[in-house]
């Protein structure tokens, strides 16, 4: 019997496919965003908020996933900006593979790529799928100890929207408390709290990804 | 419940290596887990022989082992820094790196030959080793 020592990521698969698009996108110009949360934190009402601003400047194009139904990718479709939906039919999360055959050529002429992930803050953290940034869509309704029970994907990513401030005085949940929980778990994170429903806080969180686009 | 999948994927890369091994088949694999690699151990160790059954893996047993998070500093370089302080030890800076705790990696394999086969080795009845890797023979 011959015990070998290995170095070997059991996803090596998705993440060549994740290196494969991440470069092809970069040779385009192509910016993209994973952006992971729960069901319900407002991921694609924040990117309704967020895409018509982009898109007066920018080519923006939206990889949407969902466990059923293409609900959200017609919502993206109805402001005028592409989108192709992934329907999981059961899995959890999305692959470097399911967003590569997905892509087809969305992200032919594309400035920002965005791909919403299956709604899920555990197994989505995982995958790489070839993205520049990976954005945290957290709502303070959810509670301001989140970013504690759920610590991976606030370590794995870079960014954070705190969603729906709005409801700060109704929940027993405030704003700071998030922001410093999340900031425990990965002090090098940029985080944005924003109401899609009344805009504060959205200009700073356009502005950064403008910025991102601007320095491609 | 991502598990299932990342079974899946493990059986699919020690398939892989056990091609570069002509005449061999796999023993114990090993994996580690990283706390923040959002794979839970038990749950993979449940999914496994489901994703091995009727594949070259059906007898392979998996053993995962936990691997604790640990900070690098891009300030200085110091590596391994103890995660629960937000400080470097060393130069006080707060630009910190995830240097361990997220990997979902093999890393080990046994490879049985046929002799090994025979007598089963894998789980060998006459093994006094109490330094086992494997642990199910130790003192046995």
């Amino acid at each position: 019997m011959t015990r070998i020592a290995l170095k070997s990521s059991v996803l090596a698969h998705n993440d060549a496919i994740a290196g494969r698009l991440r470069a092809r996108l970069h040779e385009r110009g192509t910016v993209c965003l994973n952006i992971i949360g729960s069901p319900g934190s407002g991921k694609t009402t924040l990117l309704e908020a967020v895409l018509p601003q982009l898109a007066e400047r920018f080519r923006c194009g939206v990889v949407e996933g969902d466990v059923a139904t293409d609900n959200d990718m017609r919502r993206i479709v109805a402001l005028g900006i592409p989108a192709v939906q992934i329907e999981t039919g059961g899995s959890c999360h999305l692959t470097a593979e399911s967003v590569e055959r997905a892509l087809g050529d969305l992200s032919g002429g594309l400035d920002l790529l965005v791909i919403e992930n299956v709604g899920n803050l555990i197994c989505t953290v995982a995958y790489d799928l070839g993205e520049d940034d990976r954005i945290v869509v957290v709502s303070i309704a959810e509670g301001e100890d989140k970013p504690l029970k759920y610590p991976s994907a606030f370590v794995s990513a870079n960014t954070v929207a705190v969603t729906k401030t709005d409801l700060e005085p109704y929940v027993d949940a405030r704003v700071e408390i998030m922001v410093r929980n999340a900031l425990s778990c990965n002090p090098g994170l940029r985080i944005f709290p924003l109401s899609a429903k009344t805009g504060e806080g959205l200009g700073a969180f356009v502005g950064y990804i403008a910025g991102k686009l601007a320095n491609r | 419940m991502h598990e299932l999948s990342i079974a899946c994927e493990l059986v699919q890369r020690v398939s892989e290596i056990l091609e570069q091994h002509p005449g061999y088949r796999a023993g114990t694999v090993t994996v580690a887990v990283g706390v923040y690699s959002g794979v839970n151990p038990g749950a993979l160790e449940y999914a496994f022989p489901l994703a091995a059954e009727g594949t070259i893996l059906r007898d392979v047993a998996l053993v995962t082992e936990s691997v604790a998070p640990s900070l690098d500093c891009r300030g200085c370089g110091a590596s391994h820094l103890d995660p629960s302080s937000l400080t470097c030890a060393v130069c006080g800076s707060t630009d910190l790196s995830l240097a361990t705790g997220r990997e979902i990696e093999i890393t080990a394999l046994e490879l049985l030959d046929e002799e090994d086969q025979e007598q089963g080795t894998s789980q060998p009845e006459d093994c006094h080793d109490t330094d086992c890797p494997e642990k199910q023979c130790a003192g046995s």
